[in-house]
C-alpha cells in the first residue's frame, strides 16, 4: 500500500514538474476521470497481440506491487493516463477522446507528457541524470527506443539493441560499417556496452566514469599504470582512436606513419618524409610498411620493461 | 593535486547532500480501483519456448569473414538457437540461446521473482579473426617463449637468411574472448534495491608484436591469455522524489605472461625479450544523489567517485643479454598507484512552461603516485647506456562547465543556446594548462505532427597557456611542432536534421548532415587542419500491414593537413590525407508474400577510399569493397512449425599498400609477416526449423 502511494506520488510530483502538463487540467475545472473498471474496460476493444503482449513484460506482472497491474496500481491507465472519456460515450462521428499515446507520430501524445508518465514510476530506477543528457533536450520519447509492449523490447537485447539506436545516430551507424569497427553491426556488442542512454554523471553518457575507464572494461590490458606512459594513452584512448569505426586498422584515427608523426618531430627518422617511392618496387621503407612506427615502437600503449622507455621493449 | 584543490572540488557534493534533506512534493488522491479485478488480463503463466536447428554452408575459407561470427571456414556449421520463458506465481525465468554451434555462441538465463529479486546468468564469445595469410619462422613454446627452428641461418638482412624459406609456416593472428557474466538483485523493500555483478572475460589468441633489434626488427607471433574480473556491488535508496546509490567497482586484470623471449634470427645477440602487459587492478568506490524539487520543476544530481588503480608486477631486468654489464634495477616492482577522483553535477530546470535549463559541471582527476626511480636503458637488448632516466607518471585534472538552455519561441519553434568551457592542468608534458570555450546554439522547428527540422552551430576556442618548447626540446622534439592535443585550435561545427513523414501515408524519410573544421593555426608543425563531413538519410515505407520496404545512404569525408619538418627546422614536407566512406542499402520485408509465408532481403554496399598525399606525390588510394546480401525465407507449416532457408552473399576486397607486395623478405632490416590484403567472395546458404513449444497466442488457451 506504501508504495502505491508512492508512485502515486511520484506521478503527481512529476505532473507538478511540467506546468504545461497540468495545465490541460486546470483549463477543463476537473479532474480527469479513470474508467469505470480498469484493463477490464480497455481490453473489451483492444485485444490484439500486440497490446497483449505486455502480459509477457515486467509491466504485466500483477504480483509486483510496483507494476501497473500490481496489487491497487492504476493497470492500463497508470501509463496511458486517466482512460474515462476515452472509454466513455461518445456522440456519432465524433473521434473518441484520446489516452496518452507513446510513439513519435501525429496520434502520439507531446514528448514531455509521455516521458512524464514513463518517469513517474522509473524516476528511481532511471536516474535523474536523465534531465539534462542529450536524449532529454532533444525531446527523445522513451518509446522512441524501448517497445513496453513486447515481450523482449529489442533495445534491450545485445543483437538488435545497435539497430534500434541507428534510427537517430545515422553518422554512427555510417562508422559501424567501416572495415575496422566494433561488432555492433554483428550483434555481439550493443551501444550501452560504452554508453549510458539514461545519463550518468560520466561525459558523453559513458557508462564508466571516463572514456578511458569505459575502454578498459575490455582491455585492461593497455591501462596500468606503466613505468613508461604514452601521455595521451592516459589521458584519453580516441586521441588516437575512432571507438566507432575507421577505415584503418586498429580503429586509427589516421594511417600511420602520420598519425605518430603528428606529434613526433624528432630529428631522424621521426621525421622523415615517407613517399610513395617507400613502396615495394621503389626503396621499401620500414617507416612506411607493415606497422610503419610500430614495427619497432610496439609498446604504445605503455611498457613496464625497465628498458622500455622508447616503447620498444 | 593540493588538500585544498580536493576540498574545493567536494564542496558541490557536500552542498547537494545537504540539499537531500528538502522535503518532496504534495500528495495526490487515486481513484478507487478496488473493483478492478483484471479478468480479462492473461497474464503470463507456465512455460513457452521456441527451439530452432539447422545448419549453414559456409562456400570458401574466409577468415576475414569470421571476424565477429565464426563463419571463417568452409563446411558445414550446426545452428541451434532458442529462446524460452516460464512464469508460475510470480515466479519468472527466461532463457535464450544464439549461434550455439559457433565461436560466436551466447548463452543466457534471467530469473527471480520481479520486486523481489532477480539474477542472470550469461555467456558469450567473439572470435576476432584478423590474419590467415601470416606466415613465421618462429614456433610458439609456452606462452613466453619464442624459437626459430634448428638450422636457422642468421644473416645482417633477412635476404641473407637462406633457411628462412623453408623455415616459414602458416600463423593466424586471431584470437577468442569468452565473456561470464553473473549477477543478482535484491529488493528488501520497494525503496532499496541490492545489486551484484560479476563479469570475467578471459582472451587468448596470438597477435601481432615486433621485436626491435636497433637497427633491425622482427615481427612476432605474439601469444597471450589474459583475463579480467569485473564486480560491481552497490545499494540504491529511493527517496520518492530523489535516490541515492552507493556502488562499488573492481577489476582485475591479469596476464599470464610477464616477458616474451624470442630469438633474434639477426646476426648478433642470440635473443630479446620485450615486456608484456602487466596485471593490474582498478578499484572505485562512487556515491551518487539526485532529487527532484516538483513544486520548482528542478532537479539535481550529483556524484563522487573515487578510484585507485594498482600495478605492482615483477619486473624484468634490463636486458635478457646476460653478457651486458647493466646495472641493478632500482626496484623488483614499481608499486605504481593511480587515484583518480570524479565528480560531477547537474541541475536541470524548468523555471518556465516554455523555457529550460540545464547547468553541468564534472571534474576528473587523474593522480598518479607512481614513485619516480632513475633507470638506466640497456637499448634492445644490444647497447647498455650509462644515461640516467627517470619515469614520468602523468597526472591531469580536468573540469568541464556547461549551460544551456531552450525556449519556445513559438508552440513549433524552439531556440536552444549553450555555453561551456573546459580546462586541463597536466604534469611533465609541454603544456600545463589549456582551456577551450564552446559556444552553440541550435533551432528546432516542428510546424506539424509529421514535420521536424533542427539545425545546430557553433564554435569553439583552445587556448594553452603556453608551450614548453624547453621541455620538448627535452624529448628531441622540434621547437615548432604543437601536439594536436595540446595545439590552439578553432573548431567551427554544424549539424542539420530533418525527418518527415508523408501526411496520411507510410512513409517516412530523415536526414542528418553535420559538418566540423578544426583549423591549429598556431601550429607550424604538425597537424595544421582537419575536417570532418558527415550526410546521412533513410526511407521507410509500410506499403501494407505486412509488407515494409527501406533505403539508407550514408557519407563521411574526413580530411587532414600536416606539415614536417626533415630536416628538424622549418616546414619541408606536406602530407594531405583524405578518408572517404559511402554506404548505401535496401532492403524489404513481406510478412504475408504467399499464405503462411514471410520473405525478408537485405543489401547494402560499403565503399572506403583513403587518398595520401605527400609533397604532391599520391600514394595507391586505400581502399576497402564490402557487398552484403541476405535473403530469407519462412515457410509456418503450422501453428507450432517453422521452416526457414537463408542464403547469405558477402564480397569484401581491399587494397592497402601497408600490406600488398610486402613478404618477409621485402625490407632488408624487418622480417616481416607477409600478409595479404583482405579478398574474399562466400556464400552461405542456411536451412532451419523452427518449433514452438507451449500456448501459441498470448491469451490463448
Amino acid at each position: 500500500m506504501k508504495a502505491s502511494i508512492l508512485i502515486r506520488l511520484a506521478v503527481l510530483g512529476t505532473v507538478l514538474a511540467f506546468p504545461s502538463l497540468s495545465s490541460a487540467q486546470d483549463e477543463a475545472g476537473a479532474e480527469p476521470e479513470y474508467s469505470r473498471d480498469g484493463a477490464d474496460t480497455c481490453l473489451r476493444c483492444h485485444r490484439d497481440q500486440e497490446t497483449l503482449g505486455v502480459f509477457r513484460t515486467p509491466h504485466g506482472v500483477p504480483t509486483d506491487e510496483r507494476s501497473p497491474f500490481g496489487h491497487n496500481q492504476l493497470q492500463c491507465e497508470a501509463c496511458h493516463g486517466p482512460g474515462g472519456e476515452h472509454t466513455g460515450r461518445v456522440r456519432r462521428g465524433d473521434p473518441r477522446p484520446p489516452v496518452v499515446y507513446f510513439g513519435s507520430d501525429e496520434k502520439a501524445a507531446p514528448v514531455e507528457k509521455q516521458n512524464a508518465m514513463c518517469l513517474g514510476c522509473h524516476e528511481s530506477t532511471v536516474p535523474v541524470t536523465w534531465h539534462g543528457t542529450p536524449h532529454d533536450a532533444n525531446e527523445v520519447a522513451c518509446a522512441d527506443c524501448h517497445s513496453s509492449h513486447k515481450p523482449d523490447d529489442p533495445v534491450l537485447a545485445t543483437s538488435s539493441q545497435a539497430q534500434v539506436c541507428y534510427d537517430c545516430h545515422r553518422t554512427q551507424e555510417i562508422a559501424a560499417k567501416k572495415p575496422y569497427a566494433h561488432p555492433l553491426d554483428e550483434g555481439k556488442m550493443d551501444c550501452s556496452s560504452c554508453h549510458s542512454p539514461h545519463g550518468t554523471t560520466a561525459e558523453l553518457q559513458m557508462a564508466r566514469q571516463t572514456v578511458n575507464d569505459t575502454c578498459w572494461q575490455c582491455h585492461a590490458e593497455t591501462r596500468g599504470p606503466f613505468i613508461w606512459e604514452h601521455a595521451p594513452v592516459s589521458e584519453d584512448c580516441t586521441n588516437c582512436h575512432e571507438p566507432h569505426g575507421s577505415s584503418h586498422p586498429g580503429m586509427l584515427s589516421l594511417r600511420g606513419p602520420m598519425l605518430c608523426q603528428s606529434c613526433h618531430s624528432q630529428a631522424g627518422h621521426p621525421s622523415v618524409t615517407s613517399t610513395p617511392d617507400g613502396l615495394p618496387g621503389g626503396t621499401p621503407s620500414r617507416l612506411l610498411l607493415g606497422q610503419n612506427c610500430l614495427n619497432c615502437h610496439t609498446q604504445v600503449h605503455g611498457s613496464n620493461h625497465p628498458s622500455g622507455s622508447k616503447l620498444m621493449r | 593535486m593540493s588538500k585544498l584543490s580536493r576540498l574545493q572540488t567536494l564542496a558541490p557534493a557536500l552542498a547537494t547532500l545537504l540539499a537531500l534533506s528538502v522535503p518532496g512534493g504534495p500528495a495526490l488522491a487515486a481513484p478507487d480501483t478496488s473493483s478492478w479485478e483484471c479478468k480479462r488480463c492473461p497474464f503470463e503463466k507456465g512455460y513457452t519456448a521456441d527451439t530452432e536447428v539447422g545448419a549453414t554452408n559456409v562456400s570458401d575459407d574466409a577468415f576475414r569473414n569470421g571476424n565477429f561470427t565464426g563463419y571463417d571456414e568452409s563446411g558445414v556449421y550446426p545452428n541451434l538457437d532458442g529462446q524460452g520463458r516460464y512464469a508460475s506465481d510470480g515466479y519468472q525465468f527466461k532463457w535464450m540461446a544464439e549461434d550455439l554451434g559457433l565461436d560466436s555462441r551466447v548463452f543466457g538465463l534471467e530469473g527471480g521473482r520481479q520486486g523481489t529479486f532477480g539474477f542472470d546468468l550469461g555467456y558469450r564469445e567473439i572470435p576476432e579473426r584478423v590474419f590467415d595469410t601470416t606466415v613465421t619462422p618462429y614456433v610458439q613454446s609456452g606462452d613466453s617463449l619464442l624459437t626459430l627452428p634448428s638450422g636457422w641461418v642468421d644473416a645482417f638482412s633477412t635476404g641473407g637468411m637462406t633457411a628462412l624459406p623453408g623455415a616459414l609456416r602458416g600463423q593466424n593472428i586471431e584470437s577468442d574472448r569468452q565473456i561470464l557474466t553473473v549477477g543478482g538483485e535484491y529488493l528488501p523493500s520497494p525503496r532499496l534495491r541490492l545489486f551484484a555483478d560479476y563479469r570475467r572475460q578471459e582472451q587468448d589468441g596470438t597477435a601481432i608484436s615486433t621485436g626491435s633489434l636497433f637497427t633491425n626488427a622482427v615481427y612476432l607471433p605474439r601469444p597471450f591469455d589474459y583475463s579480467t574480473d569485473e564486480v560491481d556491488l552497490g545499494a540504491r535508496y529511493s527517496l520518492g522524489a530523489g535516490q541515492v546509490t552507493l556502488a562499488y567497482y573492481g577489476s582485475f586484470f591479469q596476464n599470464q605472461g610477464v616477458g616474451l623471449t624470442w630469438d633474434n634470427p639477426f646476426t648478433g645477440v642470440d635473443q630479446g625479450r620485450n615486456g608484456e602487459p602487466a596485471d593490474s587492478k582498478f578499484q572505485q568506490v562512487s556515491l551518487s544523489a539526485s532529487y527532484a524539487w516538483v513544486d520548482y520543476a528542478t532537479t539535481a544530481s550529483f556524484v563522487a567517485a573515487l578510484g585507485r588503480g594498482e600495478q605492482d608486477d615483477y619486473l624484468l631486468p634490463y636486458t635478457i643479454n646476460g653478457s651486458l654489464q647493466a646495472p641493478a634495477l632500482p626496484t623488483r616492482s614499481l608499486d605504481a598507484e593511480v587515484d583518480t577522483t570524479k565528480l560531477g553535477l547537474t541541475v536541470t530546470s524548468r523555471p518556465l512552461p516554455k523555457a529550460s535549463v540545464r547547468f553541468a559541471w564534472h571534474y576528473d582527476e587523474r593522480d598518479n603516485q607512481t614513485p619516480q626511480f632513475t633507470w638506466t636503458r640497456v637499448i634492445t637488448d644490444l647497447f647498455p647506456t650509462n644515461d640516467a632516466e627517470t619515469n614520468t607518471p602523468y597526472s591531469f585534472e580536468r573540469s568541464r562547465f556547461s549551460l544551456s538552455g531552450d525556449y519556445d519561441l513559438l508552440d513549433s519553434l524552439t531556440v536552444a543556446a549553450g555555453v561551456e568551457r573546459y580546462t586541463i592542468d597536466r604534469t611533465f608534458q609541454e603544456v600545463e594548462s589549456q582551456d577551450e570555450d564552446t559556444g552553440w546554439g541550435k533551432l528546432a522547428w516542428r510546424p506539424s505532427g509529421w514535420f521536424e527540422l533542427s539545425a545546430k552551430g557553433g564554435v569553439a576556442e583552445r587556448e594553452a597557456d603556453g608551450y614548453d618548447t624547453g621541455l620538448a626540446a627535452s624529448f628531441g622534439q622540434n621547437p615548432l611542432l604543437r601536439k594536436y592535443h595540446l595545439a590552439y585550435r578553432y573548431r567551427e561545427f554544424g549539424e542539420v536534421t530533418a525527418i518527415a513523414t508523408v501526411p496520411e501515408k507510410p512513409i517516412s524519410f530523415a536526414g542528418t548532415a553535420f559538418y566540423a573544421e578544426d583549423s591549429y593555426t598556431k601550429s607550424l608543425l604538425g597537424l595544421r587542419e582537419s575536417t570532418d563531413m558527415r550526410i546521412a538519410g533513410d526511407m521507410s515505407w509500410s506499403a501494407t500491414e505486412k509488407a515494409s520496404l527501406y533505403l539508407h545512404a550514408g557519407y563521411q569525408e574526413i580530411e587532414s593537413d600536416q606539415v614536417g619538418s626533415e630536416a628538424f627546422g622549418i616546414p619541408d614536407w606536406q602530407a594531405l590525407h583524405q578518408d572517404e566512406f559511402t554506404t548505401f542499402g535496401f532492403g524489404m520485408r513481406a510478412a504475408e508474400l504467399a499464405e503462411n509465408v514471410e520473405l525478408t532481403f537485405d543489401y547494402s554496399r560499403a565503399l572506403g577510399t583513403t587518398i595520401i598525399s605527400v609533397d604532391e606525390s599520391f600514394f595507391p588510394d586505400l581502399e576497402s569493397t564490402l557487398d552484403s546480401v541476405r535473403l530469407e525465407l519462412a515457410w509456418r507449416s503450422s501453428e507450432r512449425m517453422e521452416w526457414s532457408a537463408e542464403v547469405r552473399y558477402e564480397s569484401f576486397s581491399t587494397e592497402d599498400w601497408a600490406i600488398a607486395g610486402l613478404e618477409p623478405t621485402t625490407l632488408p632490416t624487418v622480417l616481416t609477416f607477409g600478409a595479404d590484403p583482405y579478398d574474399y567472395d562466400v556464400l552461405l546458404f542456411g536451412l532451419g526449423f523452427r518449433y514452438h513449444i507451449g500456448e501459441l497466442e498470448i491469451g490463448g488457451d
